[in-house]
């Protein structure tokens, strides 16, 4: 009985780890960065010529494309310069967002990939001839914007995106990288690996012995019953 | 010690260390400000509450640091987990100080029970903030391991020696992915867990066997000291009092002279006494609290036990929470049309939301929870039913387990009735109600023990399989939401 009792739970776990392999594997990651900023409300007022820009934003993958939520006070979209700058302004990659969009809607400009590990600003240039209005919210965030020079306490609410999707399984080593930040300092992304070993394989072992010994004392306890003639 | 029960604790230790050093700091429920107060205990040597903040400047510094900024209720926003930022906090974590936070807030009305327990390590292991932090973690993830063998010792109690049935209450206690995550954050539910897993063993050990010196003193003791742990454990103290009050009435039945039996509750009682009196003494002392207490606020009174409408009211809110709105009920804060607490509450968030509660599982794994549940509570109601059908049910120990499940659901209600009344805000989580797990592996394996003896053991398979995978899942969604 305990045999098949393991060849259950084996079969069982077996299938639940290869599920879950499956739906990790299956599952696209595009977003490289967001601050987390949610699009609250009107976070800047850019007039025509004038730009917005959000900084510090550590870029920890590469990305060719930005999204951001703009309003226009009603009008056709405005045009938009998309600049990202390096944090003594110099531009590294440049995008637009053409005339046109609808009033408050989510807008994606595209530009050269930039690649991960830079540490960037990103700028909203307003190209038209009427004020633009990006949406943000006042969000404990490690960043912030400036306008003509001035800090402002609202962040702007934008997403950087992938050049391409990465499967989250794909994600896994860098994930286990950022893991092992902030912790003890002898804890590395390898603990993290070991540990994965340890309950994809330890785990199922130790419960598989644990059902095998307890079905056995189980066994023993209905011998001795029987003998007794005991009830529990 | 069972082999078991022994592979069964080595496996849910690797879970409780897994979860302890996956998730970040600060992103246990409430873990800033439990964190805060064991530094308080641990270098201030005292309670927090006259401090001059409300945690150290190495806390919030470090804290701010690793996240660079908050996630909490902010699903879409990742911290960079930039190593450079890190050697940066490094190079100047030794100069902030761990010594200015002390100040109030709100947990720091909790016992310090747990967090005398949690500055054992703080002390032992030094290093910087996160090497404390983990550490604090890790030591408090051992309760995860009383919290399972207390699950073990209370199925034996009713189940005999199936070791099966052991097993499966057991590994529901051990391996329910909540309770691994609460447990091995630093937050004194793991704490709370663990002594009701105990206390609960406890009652019903001395109700089926009969009060004894040695069971009725550790009985008090570990109520005592879960009343010093959390205010929540005053639940505790009626179920404490029936088994005491029923055990000794057993005793004078069986013969037992007066004294003998007197002498036994009264160790019962000092037991308790020890402790929990320790602490109510302190309190006065220091002018705190014995329990949280809501003040009136908002220019809103506190509500009374002793006002009729008040208990009407209370009754109604009660009645929305776990049942459709009557048309003659006014709606209540949070209640919708009513019933549907009880299954995002209890149910949902009691399963799996980690973090902040912002780390779900899609809506289909949550069906299938209840699904699991209701069967669960099912089995194990028809189990009680076919043990009552052939005598075999002490209804004493179902009365014990009873109390303290409606003791627990009647103090966390009233919170909640209380905190809407005072600030319109809702409070009760799933996490709450996890102190009754091991009545939960209790109805699991009474489920099981319905079917054949042959077929127990596929039962408990299948059961240990389900959690596992659940524990590797809630891992994977928890790794997925702060560092994919």
């Amino acid at each position: 009985m305990s045999r098949r009792a393991i060849v259950l739970f084996a079969v069982l776990v077996a299938a639940g780890i290869g599920a879950l392999t499956w739906s990790v594997g299956a599952a696209d990651r595009v977003v490289a960065y967001s601050p987390g900023v949610p699009p609250s409300h009107v976070a800047a007022v850019v007039p025509p010529g004038h730009e917005v820009c959000q900084t510090p934003l550590p870029l920890p993958a590469p990305t060719d494309a930005v999204s951001l939520q703009v309003g226009t006070n009603h009008r056709p979209g405005i045009p938009l310069r998309v600049i990202v700058r390096d944090l003594h302004g110099r531009p590294l990659a440049e995008g637009g967002i053409g005339a046109g969009y609808q009033d408050g809607g989510i807008q994606t400009a595209r530009f050269r990939t930039v690649p991960a590990g830079s540490t960037v600003s990103l700028c909203i240039r307003d190209v038209g001839r009427a004020p633009v209005y990006p949406y943000g919210s006042d969000s404990a965030s490690d960043s912030g914007t400036v306008q003509d020079g001035r800090r402002g306490t609202v962040d702007l609410a934008i997403t950087f995106f992938r050049p391409r999707p990465r499967s989250a399984l794909s994600l896994v080593p860098a994930a286990f990288r950022h893991a092992s930040v902030f912790r003890f300092d002898w804890v590395g992304a390898w603990t993290y690996w070991v540990l994965a070993a340890l309950l994809v394989l330890g785990v199922p072992v130790l419960c598989a012995f644990a059902i095998r010994d307890a079905e056995r004392g189980a066994d023993e306890v209905d011998r001795r019953d029987a003998g007794t003639n005991a009830t529990v | 010690m069972p082999r078991p029960l022994a592979l069964l604790l080595t496996a849910v230790a690797l879970f409780g260390v897994a979860w302890a050093l996956v998730i970040p700091v600060q992103q246990a429920p409430d873990e800033g400000a439990h964190i805060a107060y064991a530094q308080t205990v641990a270098v201030r040597h005292d309670l927090p509450g006259s401090g001059p903040n409300s945690a150290s400047t190495e806390e919030r510094f470090s804290i701010a640091t690793a996240l660079g900024g908050e996630l909490q209720g902010n699903p879409t926003r990742k911290p960079v987990w930039s190593s450079s930022a890190f050697k940066r906090w490094h190079s100047v974590s030794g100069r902030l100080s761990e010594s200015d936070g002390g100040g109030p807030f709100r947990q720091a009305e909790n016992p310090p029970l747990y967090y005398a327990f949690e500055s054992l390590p703080y002390w032992a292991v030094g290093g910087h903030f996160f090497d404390r932090v983990y550490a604090m973690r890790l030591w408090s993830s051992l309760m995860l391991l009383v919290t399972t063998a207390g699950a073990w010792l209370l199925a034996g109690e009713v189940f005999g020696r199936n070791r099966v049935l052991q097993l499966g209450a057991a590994a529901v206690a051990g391996l329910q992915p909540m309770v691994t995550f609460i447990s091995s954050g630093v937050n004194p539910d793991s704490m709370l867990f663990a002594l009701w897993s105990i206390s609960l063993w406890l009652g019903v050990r001395i109700l089926r066997r009969g009060l004894t010196l040695r069971d009725g003193v550790a009985l008090g003791l570990v109520v005592g000291f879960a009343v010093t742990e959390k205010a929540t454990s005053w639940a505790l103290v009626p179920a404490a009092l029936f088994v005491v009050a029923l055990a000794a009435r057993r005793l004078r039945a069986r013969g037992v002279p007066g004294v003998g039996v007197a002498v036994a509750v009264a160790a019962t009682m000092l037991a308790f006494a020890l402790p929990a009196g320790a602490w109510v003494a302190t309190a006065a002392a220091l002018h705190r609290p014995v329990a949280n207490q809501e003040v009136d606020r908002n220019g809103r009174k506190a509500p009374s036990p002793t006002s009729l409408q008040t208990l009407r009211e209370f009754g109604s809110y009660v009645w929305q929470f776990y049942l459709p709105r009557l048309s003659s009920q006014t709606p209540f804060f949070g209640q919708g049309p009513g019933g549907i607490q009880l299954r995002d509450t209890w149910v949902n968030s009691g399963w799996a939301a980690f973090g902040w509660l912002e780390v779900r599982f899609p809506p289909w794994v949550y069906r299938v929870l209840e699904a699991f549940s209701v069967l669960s509570i099912a089995g194990g109601i028809a189990a009680l039913g076919r043990a009552a059908r052939y005598r075999r049910v002490d209804w004493a120990a179902v009365g014990f387990c009873v109390v303290a499940a409606l003791g627990l659901l009647l103090l966390l209600h009233w919170a909640e009735y209380t905190i809407v009344k005072l600030d319109n805000q809702a409070f009760l989580q799933g996490r709450y109600i996890l102190p009754l797990i091991p009545l939960g592996g209790l109805a699991v394996s009474g489920g099981i023990s319905l079917l054949r003896r042959r077929w127990q053991s596929l039962a408990v398979a299948t059961l240990m399989a389900g959690l596992v995978i659940l524990q590797l899942g809630s891992l994977a969604i928890t790794v997925d939401r702060y560092f994919v």
